[in-house]
């Protein structure tokens, strides 16, 4: 009774702890935050004292931009916490911005999504930084099952479901069915390998080192994973490294897809060992409806076509990709408090 | 698709009556312009023949779920080369609901509730209603709260002046004594203007022994040791330390009271007073000679290593 009462005072979230960004879903209210998962550390003096100097949007801006006592982190890598302190301290500001104008100290229960492939120890962390961060009551549900809900697939129904979640650090692949995970893989590639891959490819090719904002941007303005018609370009300014003084270059929508085509070929392959674990009723019920995209890398342009055309199956591209894991742990939620016990959590 | 045509698309979606046939028979249309047969568009979107004749038909209820619909529609109009969105939003109008969620697959299937008790939760609520019935006991304390002796003292030992100013020079005197006890004596007080004289359930000796006012709450604060000399009563002791050498001690009465609480110089002495039993810990006891109530005191029995740890005195 009093823990009601108390909730009374804060909302329940539902918070998808991505290695790219941060979302956070309130009951009744929908996506209330959605800031990238970064945090500048300001070190005040040689002796060790940290502060934060940023959160989120603002701490991103930072990223490749900072003077020597200030650092932008991103304190999770590959979907786990890798700085626990930072993370905690990251979920402890965005709470508080969620319960802005409160007068009493929030201490929602909370719902963390977490990849299946994380270990004991790193849910374990995950937990502790959320209970950390004020937290009343932590569950944790798997990524993919949040992402299927979220995307609306009958997850409860006794046929297969399969999910392709592409986060910024890792790519989760499950079969779902009755309400559980028949089988799920996590590949450690994620939108930040696809940065990377254009990184490198621009210095091999054009001998020029650009930073990872400007890899993403060109990402997202001109990258495809399938040749298409029309070629796009882009037009950018990095260091050559021979000269040692910025240039101007222009890259087309073909050599990006060339640079992708690793981090690319290892998605395909988990969807194909998926597919090739999964029963064959399960299986069945996959090739008839389709596999669904979430995740910001579903937002990649042509995705779905280069897996249609690998697989032989239909894929489809949720509604509002990105914030499928969030909307659906928040549903997750409301299950939990329907029916009093963690229907889809974990522990 | 033009503008026209997308308002159009717009428009079917806000009027129910007509859109049901729009979607399908655009997409029909739209593969016959081109010249596909259903089994060609079907190999290409990797689907089966059927599900682009329901799609063509409208039967969108024979798809597991809407988004399964939508996502079939965008890929077959980017096929056709037609906009995919005001398709998907036509048939979005249409409301099919998602599946939802069912927690139990069978009947049988309720879990245990879980009962979990975290102190830390409850701890700002205990606070709330410890606070809650203070105030209640303040507001209707009354007549009935004589059983701690502070009040009754009170009570008894401010016959006359009834106003603030008294319980104000006590509050001053019991300071660190009684903290609790200062917001209700104006009550009790005031419940006991009447008759002061004949409240005989006074029942707390000090009070009753002693004719001074301020007594009590002086006794109380002990380290004054002028408050001793009018008649001890039955519980209050009298202690005499006579230090030979420097020496830790800490005395605390049978209140539980700290007496003392200081390192006894070589040479000084001190005298206490407090309701026995007193608890006592000398840092270093041959250094220290005890009397209790005018006799000598042999620590040595208690002593271990050169402390000694003990309770003096008969409650």
């Amino acid at each position: 009774m009093f823990k009601r009462l108390r909730g009374i005072f804060s909302n329940d979230l539902s918070i998808d702890l991505g290695t790219a960004n941060t979302l956070i879903y309130v009951r009744g209210q929908g996506i209330v935050l959605n800031e990238p998962s970064v945090v500048a550390i300001r070190h005040e003096s040689a002796g060790g004292q940290r502060s934060v100097a940023a959160v989120g949007a603002e701490a991103k801006l930072m990223i490749g931009r900072t003077p020597g006592n200030i650092k932008a982190i991103r304190p999770l890598k590959d979907g786990v916490i890798a700085d626990f302190t930072v993370t905690e301290k990251m979920l402890q500001h965005f709470i508080r911005k969620v319960h802005e104008n409160k007068f009493f100290r929030p201490s929602p229960r909370v719902l963390v999504c977490v990849p299946c492939g994380s270990t004991q120890v790193e849910r374990r962390a995950i937990k502790e930084s959320a209970a950390g961060a004020g937290a009343r009551d932590v569950y944790l549900i798997e990524e993919p099952m949040a992402a299927a809900i979220g995307a609306g697939m009958p997850v409860a129904e006794a046929s297969g479901s399969m999910v392709l979640d592409i986060g910024g650090g890792t790519t989760e692949v499950a079969v779902i069915s009755l309400n559980g995970i028949v089988y799920s893989a996590s590949v450690r590639i994620g939108g930040d390998r696809f940065d990377e891959a254009i990184i490198s490819y621009v210095r091999r090719n054009y001998g020029s080192l650009i930073g990872e904002s400007t890899a993403e941007m060109i990402k997202q303005k001109i990258g495809s994973a399938y040749p298409g018609n029309e070629i796009r370009e882009i037009e950018v300014r990095g260091r050559n490294l021979a000269e040692g003084v910025p240039r101007t270059f222009t890259l087309n929508s073909n050599e990006i897809l060339e640079a992708l085509q690793e981090p690319l070929s290892g998605i395909v392959g988990a969807v194909k060992t998926a597919l090739e674990q999964t029963p064959p009723e399960l299986g069945a019920d996959i090739a008839e409806r389709g596999m669904v995209l979430t995740g910001g890398g579903a937002l990649l342009r042509d995705l779905d076509r280069l897996l249609s055309e690998e697989t032989g199956l239909p894929v489809i591209v949720a509604e509002d990709p990105l914030t499928c894991v969030a909307r659906g742990g928040g549903r997750a939620l409301e299950m939990i408090d329907e029916h009093s016990g963690d229907v889809f959590a974990l522990e | 698709m033009t503008d026209e045509e997308q308002a159009v698309a717009a428009d079917e979606a806000e009027t129910p009556a007509p859109p049901p046939r729009a979607v399908g028979a655009r997409l029909r249309e739209a593969r016959e312009k081109l010249g596909l047969s259903r089994e060609e568009v079907a190999l290409e979107l990797h689907l089966s023949a059927t599900q682009i004749a329901h799609l063509e038909q409208d039967e969108f209820e024979r798809f597991a779920a809407p988004i399964f619909v939508s996502g079939y529609l965008r890929q077959y109009a980017r096929l056709l080369g037609i906009p995919g969105d005001p398709l998907v939003q036509a048939f979005q109008a249409r409301g099919l609901e998602p599946p939802s969620l069912q927690a139990e697959l069978t009947a049988t299937a309720a879990r245990p509730r879980r009962i979990t008790i975290n102190v830390e939760n409850w701890a700002p609520f205990l606070v709330a209603a410890g606070a809650l019935i203070l105030l209640l006991a303040w507001l209707f304390g009354g007549s009935d709260t004589e059983e701690s002796p502070g009040e009754a003292a009170t009570a008894l030992g401010s016959p006359g002046a009834l106003d603030a100013p008294v319980p104000d020079s006590l509050r001053m005197q019991t300071e660190a004594a009684a903290v609790l006890v200062p917001p209700e004596t104006p009550a009790a007080t005031a419940s006991s203007v009447p008759d002061p004289v004949s409240e005989p359930r006074s029942g707390s000796p000090p009070a009753g022994a002693s004719p001074d006012p301020p007594l009590p709450a002086a006794v109380a604060t002990a380290p004054a040791p002028a408050a001793v000399a009018p008649a001890p009563s039955d519980t209050t002791h009298r202690l005499r330390l006579r230090f030979s050498a420097d020496s830790w001690v800490e005395i605390s009465d049978g209140t539980g009271r700290r007496l003392m609480f200081d390192l006894g110089r070589a040479g000084q002495e001190r005298e206490l007073t407090g309701e026995a039993p007193f608890s006592i810990l000398l840092g270093y006891a041959p250094g220290v000679e005890i009397e209790y109530n005018g006799e000598p005191y042999d620590v040595s029995r208690h002593t271990r290593g050169k402390v000694a740890r003990f309770e003096l005195g008969e409650p």
